[in-house]
């Protein structure tokens, strides 16, 4: 496979909402939440679950309504 | 072309096995939406008069919004539509979590059940198909069991979304609701008890087709704008202040118009457990079944609620999808459950304040315990402080409650009560039906405690407080809701900013100025009816809607994700249509719009002598005959009059039923 299409998701936090947008996109559940907050910052941020499960569509990148994903090389 | 919606809806036949999907045209998404008025377009034309609503003609819908997976925020809430049992007229309950999107994805904005199966079955929806399986094993289980077992046994790759019933919903109470992601709940109308009674156990869903908006990438400019309000956040008082904050506002004769900002700081700290004192200091929450004011329920005893105690719990926040302030939360507990969703407001005060109960403990064990089973917290906690006064009252003895001592404040009855109620277990059996039935069934004197509005229990907000809460628990084709409007709702709405002809509050104003009954309250009134029809017809969340109609783009996302050209008041006429069609439901469902007004003791007919609401009474009357009477509907009756009627939606009501 090209390596273009390796590509899997970068969560950039600080720009996150976590919105669970991206969870609901990917057509095979390959992102989830984190289950715990911290003191500083109570919320959970996606992350993929699986780097196995991920097939590369990029579409968590493209609709994330504030752009806090990035398709990067694997 | 792409417009957001994806233009079909699921039929499923449940006493035939049929199903069957059907094309939506264009111009019903125009007229209507989708959500509640795609609802309210299907039960108008295929729930005949008549229908038993545990029958097999009743119709349950899962209604998912226009916007839901376009790229707008706060656009993930889903309904359930139906003849209510509870009511006896329109029924619709809203959620959160992850299932409106869920349905889109599997090719349908809406699934509209009808028919009763022979035996427990769930539903399986994926990429336009469909299937009945056999639910015989889950039934009796919980909501959070259920799920768990289906979600494991329906994966594929994608993880499916699950709405179930627990055990109250099987077992039919009419104060039942429809669960989803372990924890949200579409609870009020009764419309768990239309899923049982049809035996329907769970839909899932588990599809991944791709929702198409007309321009994603101006959603997400828009979002990106209205992303900056919501992430704002501000060093903010402590949990304790608030309960002193909410004595401060009390003690003042005059109040500020609530701007919607404020309420999202507390949102984003505490969620709606923000106001558990507060609102009691306010005189917003309702205390002891309605009789009771804040002096019963002070500081001393509401302290064991503190909103901080709720975060402190708290070791995660929740959103519901497409949310970027995440009001809910994941929370550890003692005792039975290790973990439970924070509990809201509601679920707090009806457990706490209403019954006099400052224990905290038994509120999040109750949270989880009424989550599981499926049961509405809100009408739980009414039919309870309504059974502790009929036992104060000598209307049932403890020989009737099997030996539980109901009285104010008493936790370990209170809890044994509602595992009764849920079990249908002794007293348990009479209660589980809600406030009026049990009244119906007590007799004497108890109609006067249970206190309703056409059947459904009224929430933790007080219209002698705000009347604006009073007048749509009254008018609202589904009534007994805190969801729609409120006066202090439309100061936050903002829809001033948008509709140049609708009335800006003043930033300040005397208190008694909330009870008079003129002409601007009834245009505010309305103007939220119309304004909640187009959230709930795009899954748009409340609390979104507080943010204010200049800082969430509701219009412009709808423009932008259709490709329309619609105006605000384009859009709010829409709301208006929604209205009349679901007031025209009720009619042709036999229901009285009168029917639905509250007794006297939620309208200060006494007024409280002491206490916050000192005073207030609410001139419900006028006000109703007015909100009626800006509908075009007759302001004697609440039927609409044919001039409220546009042509066509007199199509509608004219189309040969299905």
């Amino acid at each position: 496979m090209p390596p273009e299409k390796q590509n899997i998701p970068s969560f950039r936090r600080k720009k996150c909402m976590a919105c669970k947008i991206c969870v609901d996109d990917c057509p095979v559940s390959a992102i989830t939440v984190e289950d715990r907050g911290t003191p500083e910052d109570p919320h959970g941020y996606p992350f993929l679950d699986e780097e196995g499960l991920c097939i590369h569509c990029g579409l968590c990148a493209e609709n994330c309504p504030v752009q806090a994903i990035e398709m990067v090389a694997a | 072309m792409n417009k957001g919606y994806m233009g079909k809806i699921l039929k499923v036949n449940l006493s035939t096995g049929d199903i069957m999907e059907e094309d939506v045209p264009d111009w019903v998404y125009e007229r209507f939406l989708a959500g509640m008025g795609l609802g309210a377009y299907f039960l108008y034309r295929d729930i005949p008069p008549g229908a038993d609503p545990l029958g097999p003609e009743n119709v349950l819908g899962f209604v998912a919004g226009l916007l839901t997976g376009t790229g707008s925020l706060f656009t993930g809430r889903w309904m359930v539509v139906g003849k209510s049992p509870l009511t006896g007229g329109w029924g619709d309950a809203n959620c959160g979590g992850m299932l409106a999107a869920a349905i889109k994805r599997c090719g349908y904005d809406a699934v509209f059940i009808s028919g009763c199966s022979e035996y427990p079955v769930y539903l399986e929806v994926n990429n336009g198909k469909a299937a009945l399986k056999d639910a015989r094993d889950l039934w009796g289980r919980d909501a959070v069991e259920t799920e768990s077992i289906l979600t494991q046994r329906c994966r594929k790759k994608k993880v499916p979304r699950i709405a179930c019933i627990g055990p109250a919903g099987e077992k039919r109470s009419l104060i039942s609701g429809i669960c989803t992601d372990k924890g949200r709940i579409a609870a009020r109308s009764g419309l768990g008890a239309v899923m049982g009674a049809k035996k329907l156990k769970a839909v899932v869903f588990r599809g991944t087709r791709k929702i198409k908006p007309h321009d994603r990438e101006a959603v997400h400019r828009l979002s990106r704008k209205c992303n900056r309000w919501a992430t704002l956040q501000i060093p903010f008082v402590s949990g304790a202040m608030m309960g002193k904050l909410g004595a401060l506002m009390r003690r003042l004769p005059t109040q500020m118009a609530m701007d919607g900002l404020l309420f999202k700081l507390m949102l984003s700290k505490w969620g709606t457990s923000s106001m558990n004192q507060m609102s009691v200091e306010m005189g917003d929450s309702p205390i002891k079944n309605w009789k009771g004011t804040n002096r019963d329920f002070d500081q001393s005893r509401s302290q064991s609620v503190n909103p901080d105690l709720f975060r402190q719990c708290e070791i995660v926040k929740y959103h519901c999808y497409s949310c970027p302030i995440g009001c809910g939360g994941i929370c550890t507990t003692s005792g039975r459950y290790s973990e439970t969703h924070k509990p809201e407001y509601e679920t707090v005060l009806a457990l706490g304040g209403l019954c006099l109960n400052q224990d905290a403990d038994s509120i999040f064990y109750l949270n989880e315990v009424l989550n599981r089973a499926g049961m509405d917290s809100i009408s739980a906690g009414g039919t309870v402080a309504f059974a502790i006064e009929c036992f104060e009252k000598g209307l049932i003895s403890k020989e009737d409650t099997g030996g539980l001592e109901l009285s104010w404040g008493n936790t370990s009855a209170i809890v044994a009560l509602i595992e009764k109620m849920i079990a249908r277990e002794g007293i348990g059996d009479l209660l589980a039906d809600g406030t009026k039935a049990a009244a119906e069934r007590i007799g004497r004197d108890a109609r006067h405690y249970a206190i309703h509005a056409g059947g459904q229990e009224l929430p933790m907000h007080d219209g002698r407080c705000d009347p604006g809460y009073a007048v749509h628990y009254a008018v609202e084709p589904s009534p007994g809701k805190h969801t729609v409007g409120a006066q202090m709702y439309y100061e936050m709405y903002r829809l001033w900013k948008k509709v140049k002809s609708l009335p800006k509050p003043d930033k300040v104003y005397f208190k008694g100025r909330k009870y008079e009954a003129d002409e601007a309250k009834t245009i505010c009134s309305a103007a939220c009816s119309k304004y909640m029809n187009v959230l709930n017809g795009t899954g748009t969340c409340l609390f979104g809607a507080f943010l204010g109609a200049d800082r969430l783009p509701l219009f412009d996302w709808l423009n932008v994700a259709t490709g329309w050209t619609k105006t605000p008041e384009d859009y709010l006429a829409i709301g208006e249509a929604v209205q009349t069609l679901r007031q025209e439901f009720n009619i042709k469902h036999g229901r009285d719009p009168r029917d639905n007004i509250p007794g006297p003791r939620a309208m200060g007919q006494p007024a409280l002598s002491v206490g916050a609401n000192k005073g207030r009474r609410v001139d419900i009357e006028r006000m109703i005959r007015s909100y009626w009477r800006h509908f075009g509907w007759d302001p004697e009756t609440g039927r609409p009059m044919p001039d409220a009627i546009p042509p066509l939606e007199e199509q509608i009501i004219r189309l040969p039923q299905a």
